[in-house]
């Protein structure tokens, strides 16, 4: 009966000790749990003994890179505080439409220097209203405010 | 189909934890197990039943007896009447109330049986079975849905009357015991202190006012008079205004030759007036302190309306005394569970002290003249 | 068995090509013979041991259908990466045993390989709602905050069981004493978040494992997934991602419990 069961998890995962248990007889196939069939028919996907060194155990874990991450990089350096990131936003992040520009712009003039490659992203985005730096004051007030502000009423986090 | 199962004890019943296979034929036995158990709890509850029976008709052929024993009517006996006739019948002098001789119906006496609830299928009833105690958790849970749904009550209102708390004048949270009783579950001084901390918090909360039925539902309400009426500090009745419901105690008091008579309501906006003038006419911050003191001994500075009257002489402390002392016993009559923090820090006790009188052949009450040895 | 002969016969069963934990094999085992009738014999006990599916032929033939609930096309990459059940912790706190899970590191965030998770989360759906199907009592088990009583919920709108509050020692290990009786055990328990409040194994893990009954673990990149019996490697933190995993434990639930009714 299922009162045998030894409660030493150690000895063996679930199935383990109830299969051994109805070789030896102490257990009745009919008398077995419900889940013993699901587990049978749907076994899980990777080992379950209180020991078991699952895959890559011992093996460093991979770092993402992209390639546009240089972009990045230098676009956060230039604009430490630009936008904030929306998760529940749709559309591109403010550093994501950087490099897209960005990419767009090297596909045309592949052979530019980077600061000349920037600068010339920054205008573009310009023209389509994205402020990156503070413009001087004009008469609207509404042009020389920051991208942050554009994206002001959206908050942070997750 | 619901059984409400008696649990028989221990060895004869297996724990059952595997049941039928949809595929027929597989496991036959496991409906003859689950059957069989069934068959336990029901001979459990029939012979529980039939206890309580057996007990319920003897306590009623004590009762007759007792009633002839006494000269009574049977059928007009209260417990009162029993339990007076059984300690004149058997005077004991024995302390302890366990061991003094009970008559009472078998429900009040022995112990309750926990009667667990499931289906036919074995399935336990209530989603927080396995926690042992789905009761108090249950309740536990509760409060904090309420408190999520009132913290989205507009926190922005500036005065307290529009911040509409929950008023805690007169009512004071079930103790422990009281609380286990109502909910039919044991519990431990840890539950029932995480049990206080939720509801103080849901209290706390501007529009707690709106959870008033469920918050009542675990205070009990406390009778401000309820100390002895000969000793003890003279705490006022407390009138309740019919329209707007706002309950108000008037107190005097004196100190040495000032009288003091205060006026407190609830809900107030928080407005402190001493013979028609605010409270920045008294200069000295002693003053201002002592008539503070109660309001901040009994957490409720800004939650009441104070007016104060004063007759007599007066001098600087005299008469912050006299109103502090007044305040005081009226907030213990609005709000009768602060009534043991303020008799702790002194404040509900009249100062006796009195201007000595002084005597003959001295300057003064003590001081005597200068004496020379030789 | 001692632990040499049990690594024998795990190589023994390695080397005839029949992969432990693999349903494939034996499937094409079965369709070719007859169903044997009964119980199976002590030898095919040994080998379903450590291969379970070599006992596939024994079990009902309704439980080889491959998606009998239809769960699969609810497990989808872009609504999972919507629900950020990609974000592990910080590769600081990363538990050896979760590597496995793992598409790499961004910045130091652990980032879960989401065609990795989505096929255990089919498997741990599966398994859910056919021990519902089968009339059996799933416990939902977590102890995060800010998810609990939405986890509560849930297993009160499906009729099954839930338990986010403080873990008492023995609660099944000792039910017996501590309820005054003998009351029947969950079938399967589900933890929402398999490490406590205190960041340590959550102890009905481990009772779990003593009494047989098959568990089913969200283990974030931090947690320990020994003892759990069907992982699903997700973020068990974000409000989004635990309400995504309840919405498809309920899906699952409740399939299981239409398939029943329709049964009986």
């Amino acid at each position: 009966m299922s009162s045998f069961v030894t409660r030493s998890e150690r000895a063996g995962n679930i199935f383990f000790r109830i299969t051994a248990l109805i070789r030896s007889g102490q257990l009745q196939w009919a008398d077995r749990p419900a889940w013993y069939d699901v587990y049978v028919a749907h076994p899980p996907l990777t080992p379950h003994d209180w020991n078991v060194q699952l895959p890559k155990y011992n093996e460093p874990v991979k770092k993402i890179f992209y390639e546009e991450d240089i972009v990045r990089a230098q676009f956060y350096k230039n604009h430490r505080n630009v936008g904030h990131v929306s998760m529940d936003k749709e559309g591109d992040s403010i550093s994501q439409q950087f490099i897209n520009e960005y990419q767009a712009l090297s596909k045309e003039e592949p052979n530019l220097p980077m600061e000349e490659m920037f600068a010339k992203t920054e205008k573009r985005l310009e023209d389509v209203g994205l402020y990156l730096r503070r413009q001087p004051k004009k008469e609207s007030t509404e042009e020389t405010k920051k991208a942050s502000t554009e994206e002001s009423n959206t908050s942070g986090n997750q | 189909m619901l059984i409400r199962g008696v649990v028989s004890t221990a060895s004869s019943v297996r724990t059952f934890s595997s049941l039928s296979s949809l595929s027929t034929g597989d496991s036959p036995s496991s409906s003859g197990r689950a059957a069989r158990a069934l068959e336990m709890y029901m001979r459990g509850v029939k012979e529980h039943d039939k206890m309580m029976g057996r007990e319920g008709a003897n306590f009623e052929r004590g009762k007759r007896h007792l009633a002839n024993m006494m000269g009574m009517e049977a059928s007009t006996m209260t417990q009162n009447d029993i339990d007076t006739a059984i300690r004149y019948l058997f005077p004991s002098g024995l302390s302890d109330k366990k061991a003094l001789p009970i008559l009472a119906p078998p429900d009040q006496v022995l112990p309750r049986l926990h009667k667990l609830a499931f289906d036919e299928e074995g399935k336990p009833m209530g989603a927080r079975f396995y926690t042992l105690k789905p009761a108090f958790y249950q309740l536990l849970s509760e409060v904090a849905i309420r408190s999520e749904k009132v913290d989205r009550y507009g926190g922005e209102k500036k005065t307290i009357k529009e911040k509409n708390h929950f008023q805690t004048g007169g009512s004071v949270w079930l103790n422990e015991e009281k609380m286990a009783k109502k909910l039919g579950e044991k519990i431990s001084t840890h539950m029932y202190t995480q049990l206080m901390m939720a509801m103080e918090h849901l209290i706390s909360l501007p529009g707690s006012a709106t959870q008033n039925d469920f918050i009542m539902q675990w205070r009990e309400p406390i009778a401000a008079g309820s100390g002895n009426k000969l000793f003890g500090p003279p705490i006022p009745p407390v009138e309740i205004d019919a329209t707007t419901n706002r309950r108000t105690a008037t107190a005097k008091a004196d100190v040495k030759a000032t009288y003091a008579e205060v006026k407190v309501s609830d809900a107030g906006k928080g407005e402190f007036i001493v013979d028609g003038m605010s409270l920045d006419t008294f200069q000295s911050l002693q003053a201002r302190e002592t008539l503070l003191c109660p309001l901040i001994v009994s957490d409720l500075l800004g939650r009441l309306s104070i007016t104060a009257t004063t007759k007599g002489m007066g001098g600087e402390t005299a008469v912050p005394r006299a109103v502090r002392h007044a305040l005081s016993l009226s907030i213990a009559a609005l709000y009768p569970e602060k009534k043991e923090v303020l008799t702790l820090s002194g404040l509900l006790t009249r100062d006796p002290r009195k201007r000595e009188r002084s005597k003959v052949n001295q300057p003064g009450a003590r001081a005597k003249w200068i004496w020379k040895r030789r | 068995m001692n632990s040499a002969a049990l690594r024998s016969l795990i190589r023994r069963v390695g080397a005839s090509g029949a992969r432990p934990f693999s349903a494939k094999t034996a499937a094409a085992d079965a369709s070719a013979t007859t169903r044997p009738r009964g119980a199976p014999s002590a030898d095919t006990l040994q080998k379903g041991s450590v291969q379970p599916t070599v006992l596939r032929p024994y079990v009902a033939p309704e439980l080889e259908t491959e998606d009998l609930f239809g769960l699969h096309s609810l497990v989808n990459v872009d609504e999972m990466f919507e629900a950020r059940l990609h974000y592990g912790h910080k590769i600081g706190t990363l538990h050896e045993n979760m590597k496995w899970a793992l598409y790499g590191e961004r910045l130091g965030v652990c980032i879960f390989d989401l065609e990795i998770t989505r096929k255990h989360l089919i498997r741990a759906l599966d398994f859910v709602a056919h021990v519902v199907s089968r009339g059996g009592i799933i416990l939902f088990i977590s102890t995060h905050r800010d998810t609990m009583l939405d986890v509560e919920k849930m297993a009160e709108e499906v009729g099954q069981y839930a338990h986010v509050r403080f873990w008492q020692e023995g609660t099944l290990t000792n039910m017996k004493q501590l309820l005054g009786a003998s009351v029947r055990m969950p079938d399967t328990m589900v933890f929402l978040s398999s490490l406590t409040s205190m960041s340590e194994r959550h102890p009905a893990i481990i009772e779990a494992a003593k009494m047989t009954i098959p568990t089913v673990g969200i283990v974030d990149s931090n947690s320990d997934p020994s003892y759990l019996t069907y992982l699903v490697p997700s973020n068990d933190d974000s409000p989004q991602a635990v309400a995504y995993l309840l919405r498809l434990f309920k899906e699952a639930c409740q399939r299981g419990a239409a398939y029943r009714a329709k049964q009986l």
